[in-house]
């Protein structure tokens, strides 16, 4: 089986690029490629312009930090830092010093003599985090370290590494599965797709010029709406539309043969509202739904099968081919 | 009634089968008694004669010999194996049935086997030109090849070593390769450490399977000889209670087994906790 194809990909030196896609992508084995745990059939890995596709994942300069973190769960937060050190032949107080610098950094000078039953999930994962990064690696790879937290600590979780990543301005390879993460860990966010790239470029280049429907819905939450580019003008060439809830305005009419509201639920001080509808398309009836966020908390009392109109300025459709989504 | 009810069959038999056997046992020990005749109490007579008995002597040293030597083979053998054989294969799966096989034989036919391969006249061993001869004429030979046929019946041990090695995580063994970490440097930090209460756990078992298996072993292999150097503590007391029909004094001994065995697996435990790294930070 194959788990990437025909892909190329540049990480620039001190940035952070976050690889994005659904479960089963490549993500991680492109990750897994890079630090040489799983060897390639056939292609290259360059760092720094070296090749290192026949080096030693040890001889590679790169650091790690697991979906489950992988401690050691035996040794102590400060054996824990250090032991990737140690293998590598450091002197024993060149390691303590620096041990105690990274631990400083991430604020886990107070665990130190902690092993990693003892402490909390926040904690364990600054002490991945420091593992990796006492180590002064010249590439940085990131598996969804934040994926193991509660949600409210992983807003926490990501601006450490942001600002640990700006501290030591490592190459950063930043796994990611969850929108808002994805847009907003990175300086650069390459999507993937069945083991392909789809798409590269900052955040807000993927999020307002979304290369493909399939871009354009996995970025953003609520995702946005794909519907049958014919249902719109100047859509000669196109095979469907996207467009993103904010940018659906919905307004009351009365008349009937409108698209009707099916539901409308709160989002904070938005409101989510569905409408549906349907076309004859010759012989048969196309049904259709649209969702559009709503600046009006009224709009959650609208009732279902109220009539609305549709309006979606030009400027926010995107026409896409027809590529599958 | 609480969950404890449910112990009384197993304390049923722990108390007919070990508590009243024992009890008896201790009280024996002060008597002269044939088995035949009526128990006559002697006081600590048999005591002050064990500790003269230079046979019942040299049955403690042997026992002793045989564990210090087979219990180390056993469960280094076992996690090595263990270690060698933990990643799934298809050749993998043969040699694991190869580990474990040796401790399917009946120990009666494994010690043949072995009787016939150490055979300085008609064996294998000797008819391909090896120096065997005096092997099981020595009673330092004849002491090791008891041990070493005790040790051959490593696959529980193998077995136990194997599920506590698969259930460490492989990403900690990721991380150790990606920091280039030498494969001696994670047998020292990261396998032994964590593995150390299994190990522990299977030498103290071990020390208590080769005091019994030493029996078998040797009644076959050597039949206790060179002039009585492999009889261990089971076969002296099965000798002197059964074939000399010296009861009360047995029992004396037996004590004397009692306490060799608790010294023997406390030294076991103790052994395998000082000298398996522990993992921490000392360098």
């Amino acid at each position: 089986m194959r788990a990437l194809a025909g892909l190329s990909l540049e990480v620039r030196a001190g940035e952070i690029l976050v690889l994005a896609g659904p479960s089963g992508c490549g993500k991680t084995s492109l990750l897994r490629a890079i630090a040489g745990l799983t060897p390639l059939d056939t292609g290259t890995v360059t760092i720094d312009g070296r090749d290192v596709t026949r080096i030693r994942p040890g001889d590679r300069g790169v650091a790690m930090v697991f979906q489950d973190l992988a401690l050691y769960p035996h040794l102590s937060a400060a054996d824990n830092i250090a032991f990737d050190l140690r293998a590598g032949g450091a002197p024993g107080h060149a390691i303590e010093r620096r041990v105690a610098e990274v631990a400083s950094d991430l604020r886990l000078s107070a665990f130190l003599h902690r092993r990693p039953e003892q402490l909390s999930g926040g904690e364990r994962q600054r002490v991945a985090l420091a593992r990796a990064l006492a180590r002064q690696p010249r590439v940085f790879l990131l598996d969804e370290p934040a994926a193991a937290l509660d949600v409210t600590l992983r807003a926490a979780a990501r601006e450490e590494i942001r600002s640990a990543q700006a501290r030591t301005g490592v190459t950063t390879v930043y796994v990611a599965h969850d929108p808002v993460e994805v847009l907003s860990m990175g300086h650069r966010v390459a999507l993937m797709r069945e083991g392909r790239i789809e798409q590269v470029g900052t955040p807000d280049e993927l999020y307002d010029a979304p290369a493909s429907a399939y871009v354009g819905r996995l970025l953003g939450d609520p995702p946005m709406n794909i519907i049958p580019a014919r249902l719109l003008p100047n859509s000669a060439g196109l095979a469907v539309t996207g467009v993103r809830p904010e940018h659906v305005c919905l307004d009351r009419v009365a008349e009937s043969g409108s698209p009707q509201v099916s539901s409308a639920e709160r989002r904070g001080r938005d409101v989510l509202v569905t409408a549906v509808w349907a076309d004859d398309v010759g012989a048969a009836v196309a049904s259709h739904r649209i969702t559009a966020l709503v600046r009006d908390a009224r709009a959650r009392d609208w009732p279902p099968g109220l009539p609305v109109a549709v309006r979606v300025a030009p400027a926010h459709a995107h026409g896409f081919g027809d590529e599958g989504l | 009634m609480g969950p404890a009810f449910l112990a009384v069959p197993y304390m049923f038999g722990l108390v007919a089968l070990v508590g009243v056997p024992l009890v008896g046992t201790a009280v024996l020990a002060f008597t002269d008694y044939s088995g035949i005749s009526a128990p006559q109490w002697v006081g600590a007579a048999n005591l002050r004669a064990i500790s003269n008995d230079d046979s019942l002597g040299r049955a403690v040293l042997t026992t002793v010999v045989v564990v210090a030597v087979a219990v180390p083979l056993r469960v280094a053998g076992a996690t090595a194996l263990a270690l060698l054989l933990h990643r799934p294969g298809r050749s993998v799966t043969a040699a694991r049935a190869a580990a474990f096989l040796p401790t399917v034989v009946p120990d009666v036919a494994l010690a043949l086997v072995w009787a016939w391969l150490l055979n300085p006249l008609s064996g294998p061993l000797a008819l391909a030109g090896l120096p065997i001869g005096g092997v099981l004429t020595d009673p330092v030979g004849a002491r090791l090849a008891v041990a070493v046929l005790v040790a051959f019946q490593l696959g529980e041990g193998f077995v136990i070593a194997l599920a506590w090695r698969t259930s460490l995580g492989r990403t900690p063994y990721e991380a150790a390769t990606l920091a280039g970490a030498s494969p001696g440097f994670v047998l020292r930090r990261l396998t032994l450490p964590q593995m150390r209460p299994a190990l522990a756990a299977l030498a103290v078992r071990d020390a208590v399977v080769v005091l019994h298996a030493t029996f078998v072993a040797a009644l076959l292999l050597t039949r206790g000889g060179p002039s009585r150097a492999t009889v261990g503590l089971p076969q002296w007391l099965y000798e002197t209670e059964f074939a000399y029909l010296r009861v009360g004094y047995a029992s004396a001994a037996s004590l004397t087994v009692l306490v060799v065995t608790g010294a023997l697996t406390a030294a076991a435990w103790w052994s395998v906790r000082r000298n398996l790294p522990g993992g921490a930070a000392s360098s």
